[in-house]
C-alpha cells in the first residue's frame, strides 16, 4: 500500500515535471525564435528591394515553421495536461477540455505579445478533433496524437501566408501580413496562394490517411484480439475433449486389463484346487503369458514409442473384439484379411487409429436404411494396406482435405480421431487417405510397412 | 486637388492634377513595418529624390522638402529597432511636430487595409494621417470613407490595388 502510494507520487511529480519543462519551453519560444523573426523581416525588405520572390518563400517557410512549433507546443502541453490529470472523464469531454485549455492559453499568449491567430487556431482545433474522433483515439498513445496534430498544424500554418485565406481572418499577425502586402506589391499573390497549398494538401492529406490508417489498425487489432479469443476458447474446448478421451482411453484399457485378469484368476483358481502336479507347468505358462499380455497393454498405452512385433491378424482381432461387431443394425465385414503380414508397431495405438476411423464410419452410416462397414487388409509391395469403407452420406470433395484438421469433424463428432489416426501412422512411417463420394459412402486407406526380419 | 470628399471609387487609381509635395523627400516608418520599404522601392522606382530613415528624427528634417510617413505597427520590427511601442509613438509625435515646425507637407501613406486593423497601427494612424497634408490609402480600408474620422479634414488618395501605386504617388510629386 506504502509502496503504490510512494509509485503513484513518483509518477504525479514526473507528470508535473514535464508540463513545467513544456510549459517553460513555451514561455522561452519567442527569445529563441526572436533571430529567426528578425530574419523573416530581413528576408521580406530584400524581396522588396530585389524583387525576388524566392526571398519571400523563404521568409513564409520560416514564420509558418515557427507559427506551428508554438502551436504545437501548447497542444501538446493540453494534451499532456488532460492525459495526466483528467483521466476519470469521458473521451470526448477530455478532447473538449484539450481544445478549450489550448485556445485559453493561445488567447492569454496573444495578451502576452505572441504572434497567436485566433481563427486558424480555432479551425486546427476541430480538424484535429475530427481526425482524432474518425480514428477513435482515446489518448492512450500520444506518439499517434502527436503524429496527427503535427501534420495538422504544420499543414494549416500555411494558410497564414496565403493571400486568399486574408478574407476569412487568417494571417492576420504582424509577419504572414508583411509578407502578403509584399508578395502583393511584387504580383507574388497567386505564387504565395499555390506554394500554400502545394505544402498544406499534401500534409492534410497524410493527416487524413494517419487518421484512416489508425482506425484501420484498432479496427483490425480488435479482429486479431476476437480471433484469439475464439481460439482460446476453441483450444479450451478442444482440451476438455481430449481429456475426456484419455479418460475413455483408460477406460477401455481398465477393460482390457479385466481380460488377462480373468484369465489369472481362472488359472490360479483351477491351480488351487487341481491335485495334478502335471497341469501346473502349462497353467503357470498360460499365467506367465496373461501377464505379459497385461504388461504389453500398459506398455503400449504408457508409451508412445513402444514397439513390439505383431502380425496383422492380432492387429485386426484386437480391434475387433473393441468395435460393436454385433450391432444388428450395423453388417461389419471384416472377412478379406490377410492375417500373416507382420508389423513392427504399438499395437494399442495402432488399434486407435482404426478404432477411431470405425467410429467414424459408425457414425456417418447412422441415417442410412442398410448400414454397412468393411475392412480388409491385403499386402501392397511392402506394405501393408487397411482400407475401411462404409456406405455413408460421403463428404464433399473440398472438405476432404479439412478432415484431418484438429476439430473439424465431416460427420459431427469430436473431430479428434482422424488427426490422432494420422499423427499414430505417420509415428509408424504409414500413411493415410480418404477416398469419398457423396451420396455413395467414403474409403479411409491406411498403409504401415511390413516389418521385415 | 481632390478632397476626402471627392476622391475616386475604390477600383480606379487617383492622379492629382497637380503636386502637393516637391522632392527631396524624407521616408520614414510609424510603426516600423516592412511596408515603408515598398514605398522606398517606389520611389527609387520613380526616381524621387530621397533619403529612407525607418525611425527618422528632427535631425534628418534637413534639405528635405516632404515627408512620407508610412504606418503600420510592427512589434517585430520595433524589435529588431530595439524599441517598444511608446517610444516609437513619441518619435513620430515629436517628428510631426518638427515637420510642422518647418512647415514641411507631410504625406501619410497606409498599405495595410484590413490585415493591419490593430489598435496600436490605429493609434498611430491618428497621430499621422489627422497631421498630414496628403494621406495615400492602398487597399480596403473602410475605416477612411467615414466623414466623421478625426482625419477627414485631411485630402485622401486610394488606390486599391498596390501594383497600381506608382502613378498615383508620382502625381504627389510631379
Amino acid at each position: 500500500m506504502l509502496n503504490r502510494n510512494f509509485n503513484k507520487t513518483k509518477y504525479f511529480s514526473l507528470e508535473v515535471l514535464i508540463l513545467i519543462l513544456i510549459g517553460i519551453f513555451y514561455l522561452t519560444l519567442p527569445n529563441l525564435l526572436k533571430q529567426s523573426w528578425f530574419s523573416v523581416v530581413v528576408w521580406i525588405r530584400e524581396a522588396i528591394h530585389s524583387g525576388d520572390g524566392a526571398k519571400l518563400f523563404l521568409a513564409s517557410t520560416s514564420v509558418n515553421f515557427t507559427y506551428a512549433l508554438l502551436s504545437f507546443t501548447t497542444y501538446l502541453w493540453s494534451l499532456l495536461l488532460v492525459k495526466f490529470f483528467f483521466t476519470n472523464i469521458g473521451n470526448s469531454n477530455r478532447r473538449l477540455l484539450i481544445i478549450a485549455t489550448y485556445l485559453i492559453i493561445r488567447i492569454i499568449s496573444r495578451y502576452l505579445g505572441y504572434p497567436v491567430e485566433v481563427m486558424l487556431d480555432f479551425v486546427s482545433m476541430i480538424i484535429i478533433l475530427l481526425l482524432t474522433k474518425y480514428a477513435n483515439m482515446n489518448l492512450d498513445r500520444i506518439s499517434t496524437e502527436v503524429i496527427i496534430s503535427l501534420q495538422v498544424l504544420i499543414a494549416l500554418q500555411w494558410t497564414n501566408t496565403m493571400p486568399a485565406m486574408s478574407a476569412v481572418f487568417i494571417g492576420q499577425t504582424d509577419l504572414p501580413v508583411s509578407i502578403k502586402i509584399s508578395g502583393a506589391y511584387l504580383d507574388n499573390t497567386l505564387v504565395q496562394n499555390m506554394i500554400s497549398l502545394a505544402f498544406m494538401v499534401p500534409l492534410l492529406l497524410s493527416a487524413t490517411m494517419t487518421s484512416m490508417r489508425i482506425r484501420a489498425n484498432k479496427r483490425m487489432v480488435a479482429i486479431y484480439e476476437e480471433n484469439m479469443q475464439k481460439a482460446k476458447e476453441l483450444k479450451d474446448a478442444q482440451t476438455k475433449i481430449m481429456e475426456n478421451r484419455v479418460y475413455k482411453e483408460v477406460n477401455a484399457m481398465a477393460h482390457d486389463l479385466k481380460t488377462p485378469l480373468v484369465t489369472i484368476r481362472g488359472l490360479n483358481s483351477m491351480l488351487m484346487l487341481s491335485k495334478d502336479m502335471n497341469k501346473l507347468i502349462p497353467y503357470s505358462e498360460r499365467i506367465e503369458n496373461a501377464v505379459e499380455k497385461m504388461s504389453e497393454l500398459i506398455s503400449g498405452f504408457l508409451y508412445g514409442s513402444h514397439r513390439q512385433k505383431i502380425t496383422s491378424g492380432e492387429l485386426i482381432n484386437y480391434v475387433r473384439a473393441q468395435v460393436p461387431i454385433d450391432n444388428e443394425l450395423i453388417n461389419f465385414d471384416f472377412t478379406d484379411i490377410n492375417e500373416n503380414l507382420s508389423i513392427c508397431g504399438n499395437k494399442i495405438r495402432l488399434s486407435r487409429a482404426i478404432i477411431n476411423i470405425i467410429e467414424n464410419a459408425i457414425i456417418a452410416t447412422g441415417n442410412q436404411d442398410t448400414r454397412s462397414i468393411s475392412l480388409n487388409c491385403v499386402r501392397v509391395n511392402n506394405d501393408i494396406k487397411i482400407t475401411i469403407m462404409d456406405n455413408g452420406k460421403g463428404v464433399e470433395y473440398d472438405k476432404i482435405s479439412h478432415l484431418f484438421d484438429i476439430g473439424y469433424s465431416g460427420v459431427g463428432s469430436t473431430g479428434l480421431g482422424l488427426p490422432f489416426a494420422k499423427q499414430i501412422l505417420e509415428e509408424h512411417d504409414g500413411s493415410i487417405h480418404i477416398e469419398s463420394e457423396l451420396g455413395l459412402g467414403t474409403s479411409v486407406i491406411i498403409t504401415v510397412p511390413i516389418y521385415e526380419e | 486637388m481632390l478632397s476626402s470628399k471627392d476622391e475616386s471609387t475604390h477600383s480606379q487609381p487617383t492622379y492629382l492634377s497637380q503636386p502637393i509635395a516637391s522632392e527631396k523627400l524624407l521616408i520614414t516608418s510609424a510603426g516600423q513595418s516592412t511596408d515603408t520599404y515598398i514605398i522606398k522601392d517606389v520611389a527609387n522606382d520613380l526616381l524621387l529624390e530621397n533619403i529612407f530613415i525607418p525611425n527618422a528624427e528632427a535631425t534628418d528634417l534637413e534639405d528635405v522638402n516632404s515627408v512620407v510617413i508610412v504606418v503600420a505597427h510592427s512589434q517585430i520590427g520595433e524589435t529588431l529597432n530595439d524599441m517598444d511601442f511608446d517610444t516609437e509613438y513619441l518619435r513620430v509625435q515629436t517628428l510631426i511636430e518638427d515637420i510642422k515646425n518647418k512647415d514641411l507637407p507631410i504625406i501619410g501613406v497606409y498599405i495595410g487595409g484590413q490585415m493591419r486593423n490593430n489598435e496600436k497601427t490605429n493609434q498611430l494612424l491618428d497621430l499621422v494621417f489627422s497631421s498630414s497634408s496628403y494621406n495615400f490609402i492602398i487597399g480596403e480600408s473602410n475605416q477612411f470613407s467615414d466623414n466623421d474620422s478625426e482625419f477627414s479634414h485631411v485630402p485622401l488618395i486610394y488606390v486599391d490595388d498596390i501594383k497600381q501605386i506608382k502613378g498615383p504617388f508620382s502625381s504627389l510629386f510631379r
